[in-house]
């Protein structure tokens, strides 16, 4: 199916295009990016579910939706995926709007705390295209943030990311001269 | 006193009425014989009769009741002789004989003595008592006491001098008697003269008596009733002197106090108190004097350490190091502090070279605006820049190497060589080394300047000397490979130019430097001999060829040599100037027939290789006449070229900038330094300019200066000598540097994960620094992208689950 098939069928089961459940469903379907669908992974997709209707199929979306919300694994799997969705053909790393979407989209309210200013700091300092290594550990950064949101326990010279390195520099800064 | 001779043991007789008991008569006689001696009138009595007495009553089975009245009364005997002989001789004041103000030292003095003499007296007169009691009651000992396990009367009668003397009533003597003693001491160490001997006689004393009558070692009188007293009292003293000393002296004078106290203490321990005390006095005045205090001392204004160190204090320091040692075999602050200086004067002289360095490049700021002449200004300015900068440089090295001296002289002379100083030193030496990030820049520069030919004011020896010097501050320096980058840059040039003393002594020197850093500095190396060989063997084969040919006159008026570089070998851009602008050059007819001659005998003999000629990189010996005399001029070959073209100029004609780039095809830049160096520079004016300003412009008329005048027959047109890079040039080399260690890293991560398979970040990057550590400390960010930049390419990735572990994708 290519890109208008695609979107009209999303649509077809009362999917809009920019909900994250979508990405739930490309990544059950192995969607090799965004705007296709393969046979192969269509077919086999919706049989792991056990639809084999369009009525089934619609009555599956609230499910999607919920695990989305409430299942870390299948979160973790669609948000590891969200990255090879994301590539425009031919690409090997994610242009940094289209990264900065799909943060918005999977982690605006589980990242509440800090998705605000990581994008400031992608905006105005970063400024480049996002490595897969780096869009993968900010899944896990989040769950540090969870633990130390403050970052005073992150260490620059651990195996983090330099980039996170710099965020956290960047964020510390911010801190203190909000505080003084 | 004498007793009339030992007489034979007789049995006693049997059958005499000895059943009626006559204890108390014997005892009587006995008692009273005692009493006689005690009052030192025992030459009347007769041993043998006493011993006979003695013996009598043990046999008969009162040797308990004997003991016991013996006992009795050398107690009473002794209470006596306490009360009317001893305590009379005691100080007013009571147990406090502190000095009571105006009491002067003489009294005080022989009133303590007169005590100490009179208790003296009573033990010896006691001892000598016991010691005949104990021979007329030796049966008594030898029978009695072993079956009853009671001690003999010796032992005994130690034991009531202990009690009915020292400790009687309250223990007034045994105090009066340490108070005496303390205040004894107390007057010597205040400097007044003492009578040591009655002292050490009553500490014989003490030693010789004990707690109790198993005479334990660990619990002899002097131990346990005196020595603790003294040493609290030690420690109150010292506490003193050492607050008085560090108010009143300097701090050598402290040291020298300090030391003599040692030794007074050592010696009063061997000739007036008891050598079991040496070693605890020992530790009470290194504690007060020493450990408390030798950080006051040492940071005393003035003539503390720092001081010593700059002034080369050599017996201060030695003392000091003693001192210390005794205290911490780690000499913790010692180093502390020494390091502390060195690097204080380490980081003065990096900052007065810095600082005399932009002093000297912002003073040329204000000079000459304008756009055109902009260019060669800036040009002039970074060749004086840089030629300042080499001076400097110099400087440096030889300040630094100034400091190393001075610093191992002391090392040597105070501090006994130390290995453990000798480490805290390097560390210090390189910590300001590298704090400065021209060290490896000007290092070499400095084995340059001492590497070239024809050295001013040095033997040989004097320079291999400095050079072995060199070596040791090399080792301090953790970027060796942004040295090696410079140290080829300067080889290539002094080889090139002619300018190296020799070859050995440059193979050598290199030598030494691998012994330092392995072969890896030096392999390319080789390849530049090598190059410089062949060339050599070219150039004298092309000669023997052209001779043999026989070519034509004007040709063979020149004589050519040529150095053939292998590219990989030698650095480029080794000549200067812009990297990117082509070296173009149109030589004149003859030069350009000799180029192709040479050319063409090359290839024939290489086909398949090609020759590019560095137009930058030559010199030329030119015979030129000024003012009817004949002079030979050593030039660049660009400066070659210029001058050439003046040949077909008339005197008094000119060529302008603009005509001349036209002939020549020389690059702007330069053709600007060389116009500098031939018309502007003072003594080589070999051409005159219009105007006669210090810039070049494209509009300046150069002429043959027939006026040049020089009393010199060889003249040589500077140009490209080593010198220290401008701040732009820094810049670049720093680039490339840090591009060549990105490799480098990717390198060592590459092949560590090759061999470990799976690796932990901590554990790679500790790894890699120390894979790199021979040639440079990498950072450990640089090394965390170079590891990202690897996980992009796919060389290696994370392991799932476990964020700080990376694991290798063959």
């Amino acid at each position: 199916m290519n890109i208008n098939g695609t979107m009209a069928y999303i649509e077809a089961l009362g999917m809009s295009l920019d909900e994250p459940a979508v990405l739930v469903l490309c990544e059950a379907l192995k969607a090799p990016t965004m705007g296709e669908l393969s046979r192969q992974g269509f077919v086999e997709g919706w049989k792991a579910m056990n639809c084999d209707t369009i009525e089934k199929m619609r009555a599956q979306v609230p499910d999607l939706r919920r695990s989305l919300a409430h299942d870390d694994a299948v979160f973790k799997r669609v948000y590891l995926y969200t990255y090879t969705f994301g590539l425009p053909t031919g690409q090997k790393s994610l242009p940094l709007d289209t990264a900065i979407e799909y943060w918005k989209l999977l982690l605006g309210e589980r990242w509440k705390s800090h998705i605000d200013v990581w994008i400031e700091f992608l905006q105005k300092e970063y400024k480049r295209s996002i490595a897969r290594d780096t869009w993968n550990m900010v899944w896990e950064f989040v769950g540090w943030c969870k633990r130390d949101p403050q970052l005073k326990e992150y260490d620059t010279e651990g195996a983090w990311p330099s980039i996170l390195d710099s965020f956290v520099a960047y964020y510390r800064k911010k801190n203190e001269m909000d505080t003084s | 006193m004498s007793l009339r001779g030992r007489g034979k043991i007789r049995a006693p007789r049997r059958g005499i009425n000895t059943d009626t008991f006559e204890f108390d008569d014997i005892w009587a006689v006995l008692s009273q014989s005692l009493r006689e001696i005690h009052m030192k009138n025992a030459s009347s009595l007769s041993f043998e009769e006493l011993y006979r007495n003695a013996y009598k009553l043990v046999l008969k089975k009162h040797g308990d009741k004997l003991y016991t009245r013996v006992k009795m009364l050398l107690a009473e005997h002794l209470e006596k002789v306490g009360l009317e002989d001893v305590k009379p001789l005691c100080p007013a004041g009571g147990s406090q004989v502190a000095a009571s103000l105006g009491t002067a030292a003489i009294e005080r003095r022989d009133g303590g003595n007169r005590f100490l003499m009179g208790l003296k007296n009573a033990w010896e007169d006691h001892q000598v008592c016991l010691g005949m009691m104990r021979d007329v009651l030796m049966y008594l000992d030898r029978v009695y006491c072993v079956d009853n396990k009671e001690p003999s009367i010796y032992i005994a009668g130690m034991g009531l001098f202990r009690d009915h003397i020292l400790r009687s009533r309250g223990n007034e003597i045994g105090r009066y008697l340490n108070s005496i003693i303390l205040d004894q001491i107390q007057m010597e160490r205040e400097g007044d003269s003492i009578d040591r001997g009655t002292i050490r006689s009553c500490v014989y004393m003490l030693e010789g008596l004990y707690e109790s009558d198993e005479e334990n070692e660990n619990e002899k009188l002097y131990l346990t009733s005196f020595e603790e007293e003294f040493l609290q009292a030690s420690r109150e003293f010292y506490k003193a002197e050492a607050d008085r000393l560090l108010r009143e002296c300097d701090a050598g004078t402290y040291l020298m106090k300090t030391h003599k106290r040692l030794v007074e203490e050592y010696a009063r321990s061997h000739n007036t108190l008891s050598p079991l005390t040496e070693a605890k006095i020992r530790a009470v005045v290194e504690k007060c004097m020493i450990a408390d205090s030798i950080k006051e001392v040492m940071e005393m204004e003035g003539s503390g350490i720092d001081k010593m160190l700059d002034h080369d204090k050599y017996d201060e320091l030695r003392l000091l190091y003693q001192l210390i040692s005794r205290v911490d075999p780690d000499k913790k602050i010692l180093k502390e502090k020494t390091s502390a200086r060195l690097i204080t004067l380490g980081k003065e002289i990096n900052r007065s070279i810095s600082s005399t360095n932009v002093a000297t490049t912002t003073a040329e700021a204000g000079e000459g605006p304008g756009e055109e002449s902009s260019k060669s200004a800036a040009v002039a300015k970074e060749d004086r820049e840089a030629t300042n900068a080499t001076t400097l440089a110099i400087k440096w090295v030889d300040e630094v190497l100034a400091l190393k001296d001075k610093y191992d002289c002391i090392w040597q002379a105070s501090f006994e060589s130390d290995k453990g100083m000798n480490t805290a030193l390097s560390r210090a030496f390189s910590s300001f080394i590298n704090d400065f990030p021209r060290s490896p820049e000007y290092m070499s520069l400095f084995i340059d300047e001492n590497l070239k030919k024809g050295l001013k004011g040095k033997t040989e020896e004097e320079v291999d000397q400095v050079l072995d010097k060199a070596i040791t501050l090399f080792r301090y320096i953790s970027d060796k490979d942004v040295f090696e980058r410079y140290y080829k840059k300067h080889l290539s040039r002094r080889l090139l130019m002619g300018r190296s003393v020799s070859h050995d002594v440059e193979k050598q020197m290199i030598g030494k430097l691998k012994l330092e850093v392995g072969v890896a500095f030096t392999g390319r190396m080789e390849g530049m001999f090598k190059d410089m060989n062949i060339s050599e063997d070219l150039t004298s084969e092309f000669k023997q060829r052209r001779a043999q040919m026989e070519v034509d006159g004007e040709a063979n008026r020149m004589e050519l040599s040529v150095h053939v570089l292998t590219p990989t070998f030698w650095p480029m851009g080794v000549m200067g100037g812009d990297a990117d602008v082509q070296k173009t050059c149109t030589y004149p007819a003859e030069v350009d027939g000799m180029k192709e001659a040479f050319t063409k005998f090359y290839l024939d003999r290489h086909s398949g290789r090609k020759l590019q000629w560095q137009a930058n990189m030559g010199t030329a010996d030119v015979k030129a006449i000024f003012k009817g005399r004949k002079h030979e001029v050593n030039v660049s070959t660009y400066g070659m070229v210029i001058l050439l073209a003046f040949n077909d100029v008339p005197i008094g004609e000119s060529l302008t900038f603009e005509e001349l780039q036209t002939i020549t095809s020389i690059p702007d830049s330069d053709l600007i330094r060389n116009l500098q160096s031939l018309a502007v520079a003072p003594k080589t004016r070999l051409l005159r300019k219009e105007p006669m300003s210090k810039d070049i412009r494209r509009t300046d008329r150069f002429f043959y200066n027939e006026n040049f005048t020089s009393k010199y027959t060889r003249i040589r047109v500077g140009l490209v000598a080593n010198r220290a890079e401008t701040e732009k040039e820094r810049k670049e080399t720093g680039d490339k540097v840090d591009e060549t260690r990105a490799h480098q890293i990717e390198a060592a991560i590459v092949r560590i994960m090759k061999q470990r398979k799976l690796a932990v970040h901590g554990d790679l990057i500790l790894e890699v620094i120390n894979l790199l550590s021979n040639r440079f400390k990498p950072d450990p960010a640089m090394i965390k992208k170079r590891i990202e930049s690897l996980m992009e390419r796919e060389y290696l990735e994370r392991v799932e689950g476990e964020r700080q572990t990376y694991r290798y994708l063959a």
